[in-house]
């Protein structure tokens, strides 16, 4: 039985090869695009098989061949009036939202019997449902649409070329039209916290924020206890301090709480494309990224952004919402930010930096960028490396292969000394394993480091 | 367009060419024409992406062929006509099957049945003309008509 069930087995898997390699045939001879030329060298040969045998049924055999080729070379018609129009320009969605998308198309010429509309989908989009390929009659002055939904991870995406063949007679050759379409569709990282984070900066702007400043002055926690000035608020007197010294009053002082300016850093290196998912700890350094900046605006501060390494951009410091839409958008690797080379953190241009200001970097690769960390500090930046753990993310998804556990310790190690260095720089470094929630490590980090 | 349908015109095409081929007892080559006929319809009936342009060129083989066993011409043309309708039907069926929608699908389907038993007709119609009606011509008619044909040929 067992013997039986294995030749079966076997010959299901022949089978199945043979027709996988058809099929892959079938590809490389699309019938669309070939068909009538392979048609026209089956004719060339039967004639030529007719004359060198003399044989007038082989020129017989032609007859059908001859029809079809003729009438469908004469049946093309003109398709230089076919416009394609989207409905938006730009596609804004959050991460795990569906793209609702309509292309429309016109037909400004003759009436068309038939056409194949076909839209090429960018890769790294997938269709959820509708209709992106249509067959469909077009009459004169008169339009059609495709409708549908698509999703995909966070980034940029050209939408790219709709294709139209128009068939000759019995679809032997096509009239063929490509029309390109400059249609992006932004997927932008999803932030799941809107909490504002406190921060303990050296450095504040003038503008009243959430971030204790270190000085006296309005506020909520108390500060301290001064003697009395003329034109303090007779509120504030402390009673008890007062009572001790007869002669002298003195009032309670509080924090002052002020905005400050924040740059966050992101290190893309060693990246070769912008395809994000769950499995890249670049996505989840991107999304660390976004949860800080949204958080770092809604207590008000000001933020810039600078991503360095394979995807290059800048967004200078601001607040607001329009700064939160300008740094998701950043944050979508957009491909056109691609650089040639592969730029370094040595390249950040310091003197656009806000002096003594706070640098959050954010960096899966550990140990590059020490003596640029170091140059910053130096010059009294605020620095502070936000490090997600992409060798424990590794030794996750790798726990089988022995050599690959080797490496992964002997990373380990070197991470832990780069950390050490960091320091003994005095550099403050947050190792954060990606599994836990990013938003109550840094809230918690950010607020108890600094006292 | 039924899947069923398709397995029509290769039956058809499998008894035209089988019966022309045993008529002149040539077991092989009807044999050989049974086995691809079967791998066809199965490849019908289950979409394999088998390429369409594999199938007209057995059909046009098998015709070769009989006409060097000197199979009776009428076999041949009414095999190679229903072959013809099933390879179009079943390249017909992929295109229709390539897209998410087809709109006013019947009105589409029609035309190219139209289309299709139109060009197999005539052809047929013009297969037996010319193997049934014997026209002498001399050379200046000959010349005449080339000429006319290249006249038009320039117009277009």
């Amino acid at each position: 039985m067992l013997q039986k069930d294995l030749r079966k087995s076997n010959i299901f898997q022949i089978t199945e090869g043979f027709v996988r390699l058809f099929e892959g045939l079938a590809d490389r001879l699309h019938p669309e695009t070939n068909f009538g030329s392979f048609v026209s060298i089956l004719l060339y040969l039967i004639l030529i098989l007719a004359v060198t045998n003399r044989t007038g049924e082989y020129l017989v055999l032609s007859i059908p061949l001859l029809l079809l080729i003729y009438v469908s070379k004469n049946s093309i018609i003109d398709v230089s009036q076919l416009h394609v129009v989207n409905d938006q320009e730009i596609y804004r969605v959050l991460e795990g939202d569906p793209v609702k998308i309509k292309c429309l198309i016109e037909n400004l010429g003759p009436e068309i019997k038939e056409m194949k509309i076909t839209k090429h989908l960018p890769a790294g989009l997938n269709k959820l449902k509708g209709v992106s390929s249509l067959i469909t009659p077009l009459p004169s002055q008169d339009c059609c649409m495709l409708e549908y939904e698509l999703s995909g991870g966070c980034g940029s995406y050209k939408l790219g070329e709709i294709e139209i063949h128009i068939p000759g007679f019995l679809g032997l050759t096509f009239k063929r039209k490509t029309i390109t379409c400059d249609t992006k569709v932004l997927i932008l990282p999803r932030v799941a916290s809107k909490k504002g984070l406190v921060l303990r900066p050296h450095r504040v702007r003038p503008q009243t924020g959430n971030n204790p400043s270190r000085q006296g002055g309005d506020g909520i926690e108390l500060f301290g206890v001064r003697e009395y000035r003329p034109g303090d608020p007779l509120r504030y007197i402390n009673g008890r301090a007062s009572a001790r010294h007869p002669r002298s009053l003195f009032i309670q002082e509080f924090e002052r709480e002020r905005v400050t300016t924040v740059y966050l850093l992101v290190d893309t290196q060693g990246r070769t494309q912008p395809k994000l998912g769950e499995n890249d700890i670049l996505h989840h350094c991107l999304e660390a990224t976004s949860i800080l900046s949204e958080s770092l605006i809604n207590s008000g501060n000001r933020v810039g952004l600078y991503i360095f390494g394979k995807f290059h951009n800048w967004v200078f410091p601001g607040s607001g919402k329009l700064q939160k839409e300008k740094i998701l958008r950043a944050l979508a690797l957009e491909t056109g930010n691609v650089s040639t080379w592969n730029t370094k953190l040595a390249d950040l241009p310091t003197r656009f930096l806000t002096p003594r200001s706070l640098i959050i970097l954010l960096s899966p690769i550990m140990g590059t960028e020490l003596s640029m960390l170091n140059s910053l500090k130096g010059r009294r930046y605020q620095v502070l490396v936000i490090n997600p753990d992409e060798i424990d993310f590794q030794e996750k998804k790798h726990t089988t292969n022995k050599a690959i556990q080797l490496s992964l310790r002997t990373a380990h190690i070197e991470r832990k000394m780069a950390i050490r260095c960091l320091g003994e720089s005095s550099i403050p470094v947050l190792n954060w394993q990606v599994d836990s929630p990013f938003e109550l490590i840094a809230s918690r980090f950010l607020g108890t480091y600094w006292k | 367009m039924n899947r069923h349908f398709l397995l029509l015109p290769i039956i058809l095409y499998t008894m035209f060419m089988v019966t022309g081929f045993l008529q002149v007892k040539q077991v092989t080559p009807s044999l050989l024409i049974t086995v691809f006929a079967i791998f066809w319809a199965i490849s019908a009936a289950r979409c394999w992406k088998i390429p369409a342009t594999l199938m007209l060129v057995v059909v046009f083989l098998s015709a070769i062929i009989g006409v060097q066993a000197q199979v009776d011409f009428g076999w041949i043309m009414a095999g190679l006509a229903a072959g013809i309708i099933g390879w179009d039907l079943e390249r017909f069926r992929r295109y229709l099957s390539s897209v998410d929608q087809i709109k006013s699908s019947e009105v589409i389907i029609k035309r190219h049945l139209i289309q299709l038993f139109g060009l197999v007709g005539i052809s047929t119609l013009i297969s037996v003309l010319s193997l049934h009606v014997t026209l002498q011509l001399n050379m200046y008619l000959v010349i005449f008509l080339i000429c006319a044909f290249l006249l038009i040929k320039i117009e277009r």
